[in-house]
């Protein structure tokens, strides 16, 4: 489970750190307060297991560094993550860019078959990734289409504190207590200038503990929601299908939430308007595709789905990770409670870690009556709110007694200072003085 | 954005609650000056663990938390016992020593400040435990009140001038007579028959009693009568009021930005 995140530079934040993260993790705060952006940063890091070897070879000023010059193992995002799509491409898009970034580099040279040199002319010349060398694995092919998109961030993991960092890496990390530090550190760098804060530098973060499988990383954000399965999703949920049951667990838990009938069927079947593409299947007395049915319908059946393929993938060596961005969205409250209670269900005792980042008092006040009606353990419960002053990246830590508390006397988690929103709620229907 | 400007006010129950917000609605511009909850611990041994479950998340770095607490003090209960579980409590809080620092003007309001640096949090912490308010009828005074509770003010209040008057009216009686049910004859009765009479709250119900509440205002609810003493107090003699409360305006001022 990762335990802590540290961020430098990355998008909005300037500097941050997440500390004692739990199994389920709810960030809260004002609209850019840096809750998609730690999304972000998990879902890259996570989902970052292609090999390849990083050479830098411009010089430190004044520190000639040891490891400088030699090849450092690096990961790389995997081409598709647990729903079939490309990771980079997808966390662009939902910043409004194409599929594909415009190129910021330039390829000094690619005689070789498995080398490339880089040049980032909008980094200072002193930069370590002013000009780098990367040589691909055998999981990384220059052929490969999303490639040069890869290759602008790397995962690099010391497996503790025996494990000497490369001292460039120092260059773009403030915080030096974080070196050398137990258990496992890992840190990611993403040089593309739209995701540096101020469009500077090198954005770079860090998560101490233990990482997800990357094969194991599953994102849902409005876009997946709107979006038909990609085939290779399918492919995957097929895999499954061979040794455990997907579709049948998917049909009851629809069921429970719309309140159908529970021997309705699902299924997913091609969608001849868009190569590629599954739509989910719903048979009743007729059958209805999902993307028929209310958005709210659309977003828990899709919701379901992959976290049942993720709940059917993980185990101890390869712990799942599920990022979930606005879980309120199309919900109304009952069914968004209902909907909560399934996702809670299918992770509790599974190595799943949850961030969920929500705008919704909803979402906190389920979550917190679950811990407290033993749905699920209180302690596995916590929220983080956030808050960016000048790139500061300022959080605050819900365990489950404090939002207890808070909710009972009406207070807002939500809210640095005083709300000033004209609706007030009760917490469990009771004021707390009663 | 961080540097917070609301106020965790924390006191044993609704009372104070009941208080805390009528004399946030009269201090000037007290809307721009002093926003938050006030919060009811359910008695005195419930302030640690209300305050730790409600202030743990305020405490980030570079963030500043302003805290009032209003405690009640019972017989036998001596301040220098009091300070010393909330100087803990602030400490624990901050992970750093404090010093409770008497108000200038009052004896029974203390006020800590600890600044935020950027890797701790800095907190206003202004503790006000409940004394004899001035202006309470020397006859209750005399009584000798077993202890000192937000009811003790709110009795103050209940015995100004203007306040039996309207009470008086309802009751289809007169301001001292009904002044004396309440702070001699129905007390008398009750130390006469050998039953104890001798908390704020006791003299409180006789209140209830001799202005016929029940039957005027059909409701027993105590703090629907506090409200109305309080409303009453602050429409009819509003300076008197204020004087009851002057500690309590002192501790307010005290912590708001």
């Amino acid at each position: 489970m990762i335990e802590q995140l540290t961020f430098h530079n990355l998008r909005g934040i300037r500097a941050g750190r997440l500390a004692k993260l739990g199994q389920i993790n709810l960030l809260v705060g004002p609209n850019n307060s840096g809750k998609s952006t730690v999304l972000e940063a998990l879902y890259l890091m996570g989902v970052s297991g292609r090999e390849a070897s990083l050479v830098i070879e411009n010089e430190l000023s004044g520190d000639q560094e040891a490891t400088q010059g030699l090849l450092l193992p690096v990961w790389t995002p995997n081409r598709y993550d647990l729903l079939g799509e490309a990771p980079l491409p997808r966390l662009w898009q939902r910043h409004g860019e194409p599929g594909r970034w415009s190129r910021k580099f330039n390829i000094v040279s690619d005689a070789e078959e498995n080398d490339l040199r880089l040049r980032l002319p909008f980094l200072s010349s002193a930069d370590p990734l002013h000009e780098f060398f990367v040589h691909f694995g055998d999981g990384l092919h220059k052929q490969d289409d999303p490639l040069t998109t890869a290759l602008c961030t790397w995962k690099i993991t010391a497996a503790g504190s025996n494990q000497p960092l490369p001292g460039w890496l120092r260059f773009y990390w403030e915080d030096e207590a974080i070196f050398g530090q137990s258990p496992a550190q890992h840190f990611s760098l993403l040089w593309y200038p739209d995701f540096a804060y101020k469009a500077a530098s090198v954005a770079a973060w860090a998560a101490q503990g233990q990482l997800p499988a990357p094969e194991n990383v599953l994102f849902f954000d409005l876009h997946t929601a709107t979006q038909h399965f990609h085939k290779r999703f399918f492919r995957r949920l097929q895999e499954i299908g061979k040794t455990r049951p997907w579709k049948k667990p998917l049909a009851q838990r629809f069921a429970r939430l719309f309140d159908l009938p529970p021997d309705i069927v699902v299924t997913l079947e091609e969608q001849p308007d868009f190569p590629g593409r599954m739509q989910g299947i719903v048979e009743t007395d007729v059958n209805i595709a999902i993307d028929h049915y209310g958005d709210g319908a659309r977003h828990a059946f899709k919701v379901l789905a992959g976290l049942i393929a993720l709940a059917e993938s993980v185990d101890e060596m390869h712990p799942g990770l599920f990022l979930w961005e606005d879980p309120e969205l199309f919900m109304h409250p009952a069914t968004l409670g209902r909907l909560l209670q399934e996702v809670v269900e299918l992770v509790q005792d599974k190595p799943i870690q949850v961030f969920i980042s929500t705008q919704s008092t909803d979402t906190i006040a389920f979550l917190t009556d679950f811990a407290t009606r033993d749905v699920m353990k209180p302690d596995s419960l916590q929220a983080f709110r956030l808050g960016l002053t000048k790139g500061q990246l300022a959080t605050s830590r819900f365990k489950y007694n404090n939002l207890v508390a808070w909710l009972r006397d009406g207070l807002d988690p939500r809210f640095w200072g005083i709300p000033n929103t004209p609706l007030r709620y009760r917490f469990g229907g009771r004021d707390a003085d009663e | 954005m961080l540097m917070n400007k609301r106020i965790f006010a924390f006191g044993e129950g609704v009372t104070e609650k009941t208080v805390w917000n009528k004399l946030h609605s009269k201090l000037p511009q007290s809307e721009s000056k002093i926003g938050g909850a006030f919060h009811a611990v359910g008695g005195k041994s419930g302030f640690k663990k209300k305050m730790l479950d409600i202030l743990e998340p305020e405490f980030c770095p570079g963030g500043y938390v302003r805290v009032v607490v209003f405690r009640d003090v019972d017989k036998g209960e001596d301040i220098q016992q009091i300070l010393p579980s909330f100087k803990n409590l602030a400490q624990d809080l901050l992970s750093c020593s404090i010093e409770l620092v008497n108000h200038p003007n009052y004896t029974n309001v203390f006020v800590a400040d600890i600044q935020p640096t950027d890797t701790s949090t800095g907190m206003r912490f202004v503790l006000h435990l409940a004394a004899t308010p001035s202006l309470l009828s020397s006859a209750i005074v005399d009584l000798g009140l077993r202890n000192q509770t937000t009811d003790t003010y709110i009795l103050a209040l209940a015995l100004l001038d203007s306040v039996l008057e309207r009470f008086a009216r309802e009751a289809k009686t007169k301001k001292d007579i009904l002044e004396s049910k309440v702070v001699s004859e129905i007390p008398n009765l009750f130390q006469k028959n050998g039953i104890r009479f001798d908390e704020d709250k006791d003299l409180l119900a006789a209140y209830l009693v001799a202005t016929r509440f029940w039957t005027v205002k059909r409701t027993d609810q105590k703090e629907r009568l506090v409200k109305i003493i309080l409303d009453r107090a602050f429409k009819y003699d509003s300076q008197n009021a204020w004087k009851v409360f002057a500690s309590w305006r002192a501790a307010i001022e005290e912590v708001v930005p």
